[in-house]
């Protein structure tokens, strides 16, 4: 496997999609750090959430993955190559590992590349407080290539199950916003209050009218069995757990980091099992 | 003889098209072996099969005595190199890219030799050219140096002359030959352009709806394609004399009729026969070249 690999990351050092997948991680942050800048500086207000500054890159990460994972393997499908590393000797669950671990390799790379220029700008423009202000950094870094590990699975299971460029293009991209999607509902459901407080015009004895601020109990949200689910879903979830490793009040659990981690097993074990059956044409 | 690949009843089947039907074939070690079929036989469908694309349904191959029931089929193919259907190459690089590529998947140890295979097939001066802006002529050349990197011992090529010029089709036609009569390699080549194919196979492979039809080697061909003359008597022996005394190259059909292989005067002969007492019942020029001997065996409906 050690061949496929080496392979793999010799195509991957001069493949244009993943540098520009390197490119758009870098500009996308250093749009978000003029925005903070614009904040401190020029509308003189406080900017408290740094770890949306250093862990952001991970919202377009899914979408962005989505589209080099859809591109690579596509050429290798489309270039001939996967057919030539099989009529070559090579085991079919060593080209989806290696095309796995390059992937990853690549998906890391670009977070790193987010991170670091997190790290320029924000020393650069904030100064120590940008980096110091970071909550749970660690958490936060393992859950991040956590997250990473489940996308990229995700992608390589759908590119390798499928020669279609185009499709598999298409499927990936569209998927990725509806995870994306799924993951800010997901949340924002959970995060619902029990109690909401309602503003109500009532008479009061003199028949005046008055405002009056009442709690009312929240019918939407969630309990029982439906709100497990929920959890459930969060859990698995991985653009639910970017917006955790985004808010800085977020409490971590072990469970998060494993479940992600079973999570990229069992897609990985059933995309080398349909990859083995595969016929190739 | 040896064989480098043998096929017994090999079935294999698309939900409810069967692509190929108990085919059984025989690739002689050295040889060039001519794979024709028309479009839709099962030529690729076997050559998938045998670069482990797809599984068969039953039966079995055979690669170097290994059966592709056993494990160890995986290790007999990197004694491969293989062109299925479209070379393997990746256009945003250039051919010494490419290769280096190649190099490193199949594990060699430095990229020594890639100027050597890049001039073999006439590639060496395409610099920091990027493959997407080859021609096909040249992406094929790339595609089978792509597929000789590790000098392997069996050459399997899918329709490599198609889409060809003239030119492109002569080059990979001497090239082929360099690589059997220097290298001693065994080469598969699938093709329905039979002119071509007959310039460079020593063995055919006649496929037609999934099953060998035939196989023949090129010289029993070449016998039974040559201009003869196909002669019919009432005295085999008589005949057999006279075409000897004659010094000329026959071939004994039957009791009565034999093949001739030479230009041959009517009169001179029939009054040979004559003085032996032999009459001649029928006599016709035949000229069948591969094509027609084809279209004879797939179009006849009806196979010996």
């Amino acid at each position: 496997m050690n061949r496929l690999i080496s392979a793999n990351f010799a195509r991957l050092w001069r493949s244009r999609v993943f540098y520009l997948m390197e490119s758009f991680m870098a500009g996308y942050c250093a749009l978000f750090y003029r925005d903070v800048y614009l904040t401190i500086y020029v509308n003189h207000k406080a900017y408290r959430n740094w770890n949306l500054g250093f862990f952001g890159g991970l919202l377009p990460i899914g979408i962005v993955l989505a589209f080099f994972v859809s591109f690579y393997i596509g050429a290798e499908y489309g270039s001939g190559a996967i057919r030539n590393k099989i009529a070559t000797g090579h085991l079919r669950l060593h080209i989806y590992l290696a095309n796995l671990i390059v992937c990853y390799a690549a998906a890391v790379i670009a977070f790193v590349t987010y991170f670091a220029t997190a790290f320029i700008l924000g020393s650069l423009f904030v100064g120590k407080e940008a980096v110091n202000g970071i909550h749970n950094p660690g958490w936060g870094i393992v859950m991040a290539f956590c997250i990473l590990m489940v996308y990229t699975a995700v992608w390589v299971f759908v590119a390798m199950s499928d020669m279609n460029v185009a499709r598999v293009g298409a499927v990936t991209l569209l998927c990725s916003m509806l995870l994306l999607a799924a993951g800010i509902a997901v949340v924002q459901f959970l995060e619902m209050p029990e109690y909401t407080v309602r503003l109500e015009k009532v008479e009061d004895v003199s028949g005046e009218e008055k405002t009056v601020e009442r709690t009312v109990y929240n019918s939407r949200y969630l309990t029982g069995a439906k709100r497990n689910a929920y959890e459930v879903a969060k859990l698995l979830l991985p653009s639910a757990q970017i917006i955790d490793v985004m808010n800085i009040e977020t409490e971590y659990d072990a469970k998060q980091p494993l479940c992600l981690l079973g999570e990229t097993f069992v897609i990985t074990g059933v995309g080398i099992w349909i990859f083995r059956r595969k016929d190739i044409k | 003889m040896e064989y480098c690949l043998t096929t017994a009843a090999l079935c294999k089947q698309y939900k409810h098209d069967k692509a190929l039907h108990n085919l059984s074939m025989h690739v002689p070690k050295g040889s060039i072996y001519g794979f024709v079929g028309k479009n839709g036989a099962g030529k690729t469908t076997l050559i998938r099969l045998i670069c482990g694309l797809q599984k068969e349904t039953s039966g079995e191959y055979a690669l170097y005595g290994v059966k592709s029931t056993d494990k160890a089929i995986t290790r007999a193919r990197r004694r491969i190199g293989a062109i299925v259907e479209s070379p393997s190459v990746y256009p945003d690089l250039t051919a010494t890219e490419n290769l280096k590529i190649q190099y490193r998947v199949l594990g060699m140890p430095s990229c020594e030799g890639i100027g050597e295979l890049l001039q073999l097939v006439g590639l060496a001066d395409t610099g920091r050219k990027k493959v997407r802006n080859f021609s096909l002529g040249m992406r094929q050349r790339l595609g089978i140096a792509v597929a000789l990197a590790g000098s392997p011992d069996f050459l399997i090529l899918d329709e490599p002359i198609n889409g060809l010029d003239p030119q492109g089709i002569i080059e990979i036609r001497e090239l082929i030959l360099r690589l059997n009569q220097e290298r001693q390699m065994t080469v598969l080549i699938s093709s329905h352009m039979l002119g071509e194919l007959s310039k460079l196979a020593t063995h055919y492979g006649f496929i037609d709806k999934g099953a060998i039809v035939r196989e023949i080697s090129a010289q029993e061909l070449e016998m039974m394609c040559k201009k003869c003359i196909r002669i019919e008597v009432d005295n085999a022996g008589a005949l057999a004399r006279t075409l000897h005394e004659m010094q000329v190259e026959y071939h004994m059909l039957s009791e009565t009729e034999a093949e001739i292989f030479a230009q041959l005067g009517v009169t001179e002969l029939a009054l040979l026969l004559a003085k032996e007492h032999c009459n001649i019942l029928s006599y016709k020029e035949q000229n069948e070249s591969l094509e027609s001997y084809y279209v004879n065996l797939v179009g006849g409906g009806v196979y010996e």
